[in-house]
């Protein structure tokens, strides 16, 4: 039960880092990316590939994975963002299901549907994580970090501008931001730390397929940002919280194995209607009204 | 910085893409000739093929395409009411034993019921709001309708063929073509011709163009926006039954079947310009016969194919980022 517990908590912090860095792009610069999952699949098949083929280890992995997701984005970034609203979020699908069929067709590279074994736990100066509590402290002490990182980005003058596009513009063209710029770097960013997520996941589970990259995947984080509401920093770690709880109800009444899946799918969607219905700012609104008051005082 | 590299990225888009390709014309034209040559035999079947899938898509991405104009979201659960119309056509003509003809009318006003059910209570209320709600419902609506067809359905393949759906050569047999082939193109080059004189001389049509072109004003003259927006729920919903039902005799019946032909869909609007018809029409033949030809000749490998309506479409946004029957779209940068 401790070891389930544990794991269970594992995948929870990796999925506050995955939901926060989307968060960024998606909640506080308000850019309709559907395609965000890509970074997070980039991330983990890079950290996959380098250590099963080349060794390399955990912490080089966590720097060759931000930048080639970082690079990915610029270009990803450059293409799609001279889209806007609605455009954006069918190219960056369509980037998604590219990415998707890539990493199910090139067998040479990521073997495919059949997947990545083999993957080594992370080896810090010479200490083997490989017990469940291990991995999990090393992953809370990363992932803490790069929330400390993000907060700080979400508020500091550029997250303002951020907040300012996602709102209004060409209010924010017209007091001289440059708009463009602030989006691609917000995208950069945001990439950056799920391709960290990524990489946590590989070292993680030791075994990585094409199911990464899933549409269920794609609404789930949609689902967690707009469920903690858009731009709100500590409603999006409640939600993941909140959503990780859902998640495993089902399996406690016991439904028979085929339909959990399709019933879990239920409960988010009704829940993804339900928030977008009644509480467009998200259910966890109230909590960023108080921080917001607090840092006043 | 971004803003030089953007408009570079711009310039090499417009400049680079027509000028290597003319010059890879230039030199490897005979070869292509050729090859194409080579194929010439299946070259029919596969333009036939095209045709087909072209149609279907087009009825999809109609659908698509005006609820976009009128309601000003991306409607994601569309895909679901193709679907919907396979399963319940397959329930009525398979399990209950009706005819073709009775089958597919129960099933059709199954799917624009259902619909119109949609827009009642899904999506009029939040119509006024942000239009990133509606398209964040639609979303969910599409996982929730998904998830309930693989509950009742189960994740088996179910199949509709029967001696109906056998298939037949023509032109000497150059080209294998089915009834329920025959039967789609003819439909959907038909629909697309009534909802186009439709839109251009009805009464309701002329008042949904007026909505699309600018809904205060068009409210301010007295019509009815709600009344529009059922029509062309229901008018997308109806042609989306029927790309459902053609598409049951064209391939297996799978819960994601609708995702599937959504995602084409999505490209064929996009790459025909946003909200209009003929775009839409333009950009569905043209990645069902691409997206055929691709495949057929043995250019890109059949693992790939899910992605060839997005390789063109991310090719069409270098060259041309306002789709290709498009005007340039009023971005804030240019």
């Amino acid at each position: 039960m401790f070891e389930y517990i544990l794991s269970l908590l594992t995948i929870t912090v990796i999925l506050v880092l995955l939901a926060q860095s989307y968060n960024l792009s998606f909640g506080l610069t308000g850019l309709l990316n559907l395609g965000h999952i890509i970074f997070y699949g980039i991330g983990a098949y890079t950290a996959a590939i380098l250590n099963t083929k080349f060794g390399v280890g955990f912490f080089e992995n966590l720097i060759l994975a931000i930048l080639i997701t970082g690079g990915f984005a610029t270009f990803f970034g450059l293409l799609c963002l001279r889209l806007s609203g609605h455009y954006l979020a069918i190219a960056t699908l369509g980037a998604a299901m590219i990415t998707s069929v890539v990493a199910n067709n090139w067998m040479s590279l990521t073997n495919g549907p059949l997947g990545i074994r083999g993957i080594e736990n992370p080896i810090v100066f010479g200490y083997h994580f490989d017990s469940a509590l291990s991995i999990f402290s090393l992953y809370f002490i990363i992932v803490s970090f790069c929330l400390f990182l993000l907060y700080k980005i979400f508020h500091s003058p550029y997250g303002r501008i951020l907040r300012a596009i996602k709102d209004d513009e060409l209010a924010a063209i017209s007091v001289g931001k440059n708009v463009f710029s602030a989006k691609i770097w917000s995208l950069i960013l945001s990439a950056s730390f799920t391709g960290i997520a990524g990489v946590l996941y590989a070292h993680y589970r030791l075994f990585l397929d094409p199911s990464i990259f899933a549409l269920p995947e794609i609404i789930f984080a949609i689902l967690i940002v707009v469920v903690g509401g858009r731009g709100n920093f500590w409603g999006c770690i409640l939600s993941v919280l909140f959503l990780q709880f859902i998640s495993e109800i089902p399996r406690f009444f016991g439904f028979p194995d085929e339909i959990v899946g399709a019933t879990r799918n239920i409960l988010f969607a009704s829940l993804l209607i339900a928030v977008m219905f009644w509480k467009p700012n998200g259910l966890f609104d109230k909590q960023l009204k108080k921080t917001l008051e607090k840092n006043k005082k | 910085m971004w803003d030089s590299i953007y408009k570079l990225t711009l310039v090499i888009g417009r400049l680079i893409f027509p000028i290597t390709t003319f010059i890879l014309i230039m030199i490897f034209g005979l070869e292509i000739f050729s090859f194409l040559e080579t194929k010439a035999t299946i070259i029919p079947q596969l333009l036939w093929n095209g045709l087909v899938s072209g149609a279907l898509i087009a009825l999809v991405s109609l659908g698509l395409t005006l609820i976009y104009s009128i309601a000003g979201f991306i409607q994601f659960a569309h895909g679901e009411l193709v679907a919907l119309g396979a399963y319940s056509f397959m329930v009525f003509h398979k399990w209950l034993n009706w005819e073709i003809l009775p089958a597919s009318g129960g099933a059709l006003f199954f799917v624009i019921l259902v619909g119109l059910l949609l827009e009642k209570f899904f999506f009029r209320p939040v119509s006024q709001k942000d239009s990133m709600i509606p398209l964040v419902i639609s979303i969910g609506l599409s996982m929730g309708i998904q998830s309930i067809i693989l509950i009742i359905f189960g994740a088996n393949i179910l199949t509709m063929s029967n001696n109906f759906s056998k298939s037949h050569s023509f032109f000497n047999n150059t080209i294998l073509a089915t009834y329920p082939q025959i039967l789609t193109v003819a439909l959907s080059i038909f629909l697309m011709i009534s909802l186009i004189l439709f839109l251009k001389h009805s009464k309701i049509g002329k008042s949904i163009r007026a909505v699309s072109s600018n809904r205060a004003v068009a409210e301010t003259f007295g019509i009815n926006v709600n009344k529009s927006l059922q029509w062309i729920f229901g008018i997308g919903a109806l042609m989306a039954g029927i790309a459902g039902i053609c598409l049951g005799f064209e391939q297996n019946l799978e819960p994601l079947m609708g995702v599937h032909i959504l995602i084409k869909a999505f490209a064929a609007i996009i790459l025909g310009s946003i909200g209009s018809i003929r775009g839409a029409i333009f950009g569905a033949f043209l990645i069902g016969v691409s997206e055929n030809l691709l495949v057929g000749l043995g250019i890109i490998p059949s693992g790939f194919s899910v992605a060839i309506p997005f390789i063109i479409l991310i090719l069409m946004l270098l060259i041309k980022p306002e789709g290709l029957l498009g005007k340039r779209f009023e971005s804030l940068r240019q």
